[in-house]
């Protein structure tokens, strides 16, 4: 099992690498000088420009200043925001942190609620229940998160005036319905993926034996299916939550959250480089090791990983 | 059905919306702006009076453009890169291989909403910053296809009789996995056509005044208390257009390979 831990974070050292010159490459890709941008038309001085320059870095050959980005991002020092002047973690952590709360918490309803009703939808194949949910669960998938928001606000907040438009206080109020647009999705994914793993395990002999048996329609499904089905269900659900860090992006601007999303796309108007490389960063990371873990935790659960895995390495 | 029938109504749209469309959708009239959904104008008018559905109808061209372009570009690369990781050496398997993951360590939009904030708006930059992070989904399935391939009989045959490794895999390889490829281009429409809105929706994409649903959506939310309907109407087209593609590479999924059922 260590082995497989050791093997798969040695394998995601280049991929980090890798990310984090994708972001550097795709900053410095940005077309407009940043200086005279962050300066406005205040300041014109080329002197002026050029110190800010040198004191930014900007005046070295792109290799060396993405070196040295490395180098400080090793140091955890993922230097200052270009507007605020204050260092960039400060702002990132918190917001990071809130993005999680969001991710976390539409992670919850898509599991909650998608896994009972996949199961519901396998348990009764090709009724009109399992049809009605997996025509809803074909088409709560499909839904631009951004544009669910804007309905749930319309329906939720300035209709029936049960919960606040936007904006983050620490009360479920300000969370629900940015938590709804971003889990809804995901909600209709896990419901279909639990029904497919489910009716597979369905299919097996070891069923048709229990059902022969006479054990009762409950205990095979509790006892015996579920066991099984929820394996490759784990693995997905542990996937969801990354994708959902990353999907928070557009709720976040819809619902005025404070998250790293809504950080992100004031970096992006602003041409704050360093904010928006740490931003993305952290996000890319949070998935990377979210992955890690699920893989990890689906070798554990499902030995015939292991063994697959010594297979290959000729053990 | 559903899906295959919304679907080519979507592209006879995409094609000759000018015909179908009852207005000119960049037609501004400032009397008629904001009216609620009428006989006259079937989905509203925007803040400038242009017809929504008039919008919407030419919205259709945007979304199949990028959608049907992104999934030609991913598949050709897919394909290519996909079949020589697979059948090449383990060099070229794990340079191409660690590329992609690298690609795919991002998730969802992050990386092409960053993509387009380097290569600026516009139609082609939106296709080219999607291809760029849908790519490896291709790749990869491609890969494994090859991967079985080349243990089947008349791959091992074709290398026994000195078939070279390129030849192979034009002539073998890529044709045989197309199947898997379309099943997945078919579900890759509907990720693009929801990226394209997205983007638009960030004010990253699509330039104004051309009608692009993600941005009209962004462009209603003012109105949102009193018109709501400006922001209804691109949104479920939208929707039930990527519930139509998602439904229909279901089926196609189905048709071909039950064993891949979902």
């Amino acid at each position: 099992m260590l082995r497989y831990i050791a093997k798969r974070l040695l394998i995601s050292i280049p991929v980090l690498i890798g990310l984090t010159a994708m972001i550097f490459a795709v900053m410095h890709s940005i077309p407009g000088d940043p200086v005279q941008i962050w300066l406005g038309l205040s300041l014109r001085d080329p002197r002026a420009i050029q110190v800010i320059r040198a004191r930014l870095g900007l005046d070295q050959p792109v290799y060396v200043q993405y070196f040295l980005y490395l180098t400080r991002l090793l140091q955890g020092n993922f230097g200052t925001d270009i507007r605020t002047g204050q260092p960039v973690l400060q702002e990132v952590l918190p917001a990071f942190m809130l993005t999680l709360e969001l991710a976390a918490t539409a992670w919850l309803i898509a599991i909650l609620l998608g896994i009972p009703f996949g199961i519901i939808s396998a348990r009764r194949q090709n009724s009109i229940i399992d049809r009605s949910i997996m025509i809803t669960s074909v088409g709560l998938s499909s839904l631009p998160n951004f544009w669910l928001g804007v309905i749930l606000i319309l329906i939720f907040s300035v209709t029936l005036h049960l919960t606040p438009v936007a904006g983050y206080a620490s009360s479920p109020q300000y969370i629900i319905l940015p938590a709804l647009a971003l889990g809804l999705g995901q909600l209709g994914v896990t419901a279909r993926f639990t029904r497919s793993s489910l009716l597979e395990v369905l299919r097996q002999d070891y069923i048709r034996s229990a059902k022969a048996r006479g054990l009762s329609e409950f205990k095979i499904t509790v006892s015996h299916a579920l066991k099984n089905a929820l394996v490759p269900i784990i693995t997905l659900s542990g996937l969801q939550l990354g994708y959902l860090l990353g999907g928070a992006f557009f709720v976040e601007v819809i619902f005025a959250w404070p998250g790293i999303g809504r950080l992100a796309y004031r970096a992006i108007t602003e041409r704050n480089y360093p904010l928006l490389q740490a931003s993305v960063f952290f996000v890319a990371v949070a998935f990377v090791v979210i992955n890690i873990v699920v893989d990890v935790l689906y070798a554990r659960i499902d030995p015939r990983i292991q063994v697959e895995n010594k297979e290959e390495e000729g053990v | 059905m559903f899906g295959l029938v919304w679907i080519i109504m979507a592209v006879i749209l995409a094609i000759v919306p000018q015909y179908i469309a009852p207005y000119d959708p960049l037609a501004t009239n400032t009397a008629i702006r904001l009216q609620a959904p009428s006989l006259a104008h079937l989905f509203g008018t925007d803040e400038f009076g242009r017809d929504i559905l008039s919008r919407v109808i030419f919205g259709t061209r945007i979304s199949m453009e990028v959608g049907i372009s992104v999934v030609l570009i991913d598949m050709i690369l897919g394909l290519f890169l996909g079949a020589f990781a697979g059948y090449y050496s383990k060099i070229t398997d794990t340079v191409i291989m660690r590329f992609a993951d690298i690609m795919l360590a991002f998730p969802g939009l992050v990386l092409a909403i960053l993509l387009m904030a380097a290569f600026g708006p516009g139609v082609p930059n939106i296709i080219l910053s999607v291809s760029l992070v849908t790519w490896p989904v291709y790749a990869r399935v491609i890969r494994g296809e090859t991967l079985r391939l080349k243990r089947t009989v008349f791959v091992r045959a074709s290398r026994a009789i000195g078939m070279n490794g390129r030849t192979v895999i034009m002539k073998h390889i890529i044709p045989n996995s197309i199947a898997p490829a379309v099943v997945v281009a078919t579900l890759g429409i509907g990720y693009a056509v929801l990226a394209e809105a997205g983007i638009s929706f960030l004010g990253l994409g699509v330039i104004p005044p051309t009608p692009s649903w993600g941005l009209m959506i962004t462009e209603g939310l003012q109105y949102i208390l009193f018109d709501p309907y400006i922001i209804f109407f691109p949104g479920l087209i939208l929707s039930i257009t990527v519930i139509a593609f998602n439904l229909f590479g279901d089926g196609l999924r189905d048709a071909l390979d039950p064993s891949m059922r979902i």
